[in-house]
């Protein structure tokens, strides 16, 4: 009778451990949120800031959405959303989304790596060119020797005259990125080129409007962020073209 | 240079063999010590208190290419010391004591067998010959690294062909391009040299050789980095070829 008892209690304690694990980090994601529940939301996070317009709800997989909105004070912004224990969490929210933000969904997996933007259109950004480079360097220490070959990857995007968009990493990126993991090289090198060039990879963009003319978009930088989970995105740093005008003089 | 040699293990032939010899020496050393104690204890109690004796605090470092590890405190023979004074006395102690001292003193031998996976690394997987390095070429790409050169695929049966005819070479015998590349005078400089990554092949089983593999504009050289060496190979033999209707204008 007793052991009878003590199976039943143990089985039924199992199963709702088992129930409770499942619900809490396995679940298939609910409906996303209402416009006016994302809107509450943002503005309960992020104090002074007041959502006048949702421009889109884009999921990029089943549990990570990137939802663009526009401001009171008229800032085109941008909110990373993501399922998990259970609920749908912001972990993100920027006011002004010029500088585009690389959101690494898996860090250690490049190829879940995302870039995010939203320009105000006074700013008339019509093209985005993301860079992705690593600068020749050799090091000499002890009779041996290393070089580091160039890398000088370049991708357009177009805007297709929405404010906001987003890039899923290049293929070809994803994979530098693991061999550079993998097998590039951790010391610090003697630097070849100019200052501020850096033995690892680096990226970078630049913004041009609808005649191909470089921009600045000066309304839709300078933004403050609210960071949820900070460790998973990061910034892209703006360059003019110029600074690599002496590298295509040679092509 | 500090570098450190720690292999991934499992991926790594020499350092297994260097291990089982190890483990060889410790049951050698073991087992002819018990002989020699009359059995006053079971074999594998013997085994399992010398391989106790063998944890310890250590210093490790990289000399000559090999990771050493050398013993400092004890920690296993004085965790057994105490252990055994509680439970057994001072005689007890006495029947254990030895095994646990040899656990911990195999360890210096250890040393000495570690300064073999160097050798027997080089042994197997010559690091002058393309063939360690690139030894299966199953799905073969070529990666563009630089926007403005010209795609192009690999010629696949062109390099397992001439694997062999790729020598040796030294990187900086190219003065016009070493001028270029690495004098601060010069303004213009000139086009990447390795402007190609091969990815999808494997280097040889065992070798847990992590690369990075460029190719050289012209096709005939293979430069090949890992994070601490380069290692440049030239043939007469060209790899690649254009993609023909391929992204191969001048883009800006």
């Amino acid at each position: 009778m007793l052991k009878n008892k003590i199976t039943i209690i143990g089985s039924l304690i199992f199963a709702i451990v088992f129930i409770v694990i499942y619900w809490f980090y396995l679940s298939k994601p609910t409906a996303f949120y209402s416009e006016a529940r994302i809107k509450k939301t943002i503005s309960h996070t992020y104090e002074g800031e007041y959502v006048k317009d949702i421009q889109d709800i884009i999921f990029i997989d089943k549990r990570h959405v990137f939802v663009p909105y526009i401001s009171k004070e008229n800032g085109y912004g941008a909110s990373f959303w993501k399922w998990q224990h259970h609920k749908w969490k912001i972990v993100n929210i920027i006011d002004k989304a010029g500088t585009p933000r690389l959101w690494k969904i898996k860090p250690n997996n490049p190829s879940s790596y995302v870039m995010f933007w939203n320009y105000n259109p006074v700013d008339r950004v019509d093209e985005i060119k993301f860079r992705l480079v690593r600068e020749r360097n050799y090091m000499m220490s002890n009779e041996n020797v290393y070089y580091a070959p160039e890398i000088f990857l370049e991708h357009r995007v177009s805007l297709h005259k929405k404010t906001y968009g987003f890039l899923t990493y290049p293929n070809k990126w994803s994979k530098i990125q693991k061999l550079e993991a993998e097998a590039g090289t951790k010391q610090t090198l003697f630097f070849l080129q100019e200052q501020g060039s850096s033995s690892s990879l680096s990226m970078s963009m630049t913004m041009y409007d609808n005649v191909g003319k470089e921009v600045f978009p000066e309304e839709s930088l300078n933004s403050n962020d609210y960071l949820v989970e900070d460790e998973l995105f990061e910034y892209i740093m703006y360059t003019d073209d110029k600074d690599f005008i002496d590298r295509d003089r040679n092509y | 240079m500090n570098v450190q040699y720690q292999y991934d293990f499992f991926q790594h032939i020499p350092s297994i063999i260097v291990s089982l010899v190890n483990y060889l020496v410790f049951g050698l050393i073991i087992y002819s010590l018990y002989k020699r104690k009359n059995e006053k204890t079971t074999l594998w109690k013997a085994v399992i208190i010398a391989f106790i004796g063998g944890i310890l605090f250590s210093i490790n470092f990289n000399i000559f290419h090999s990771f050493i590890q050398i013993p400092i405190l004890p920690l296993g023979v004085w965790l057994l010391y105490w252990i055994c004074k509680n439970r057994f006395g001072k005689i007890g102690w006495e029947k254990y004591r030895s095994f646990a001292w040899a656990g911990f003193y195999i360890k210096f031998i250890f040393i000495f067998t570690s300064f073999l996976i160097y050798p027997i690394d080089l042994l197997l997987y010559p690091k002058d010959e393309l063939q360690t390095f690139i030894t299966d070429i199953k799905h073969p790409q070529i990666i563009r690294t630089i926007s403005k050169v010209n795609e192009v695929k690999l010629e696949n049966s062109k390099l397992v062909h001439s694997v062999d005819t790729f020598k040796m070479n030294e990187l900086f015998k190219d003065e016009k391009w070493y001028a270029g590349t690495f004098q601060y005078e010069t303004k213009m400089k000139p086009i990447e040299r390795f402007p190609y990554i091969l990815i999808g092949s494997k280097p040889k089983f065992g070798s847990n050789l992590k690369t990075i593999i460029y190719i050289e504009k012209d096709g005939k050289g293979i430069f090949i980095t890992t994070k601490d060496k380069h290692f440049y190979f030239r043939s007469d033999t060209n790899i690649i070829s254009p993609v023909k209707g391929g992204n191969n204008h001048v883009k800006k």
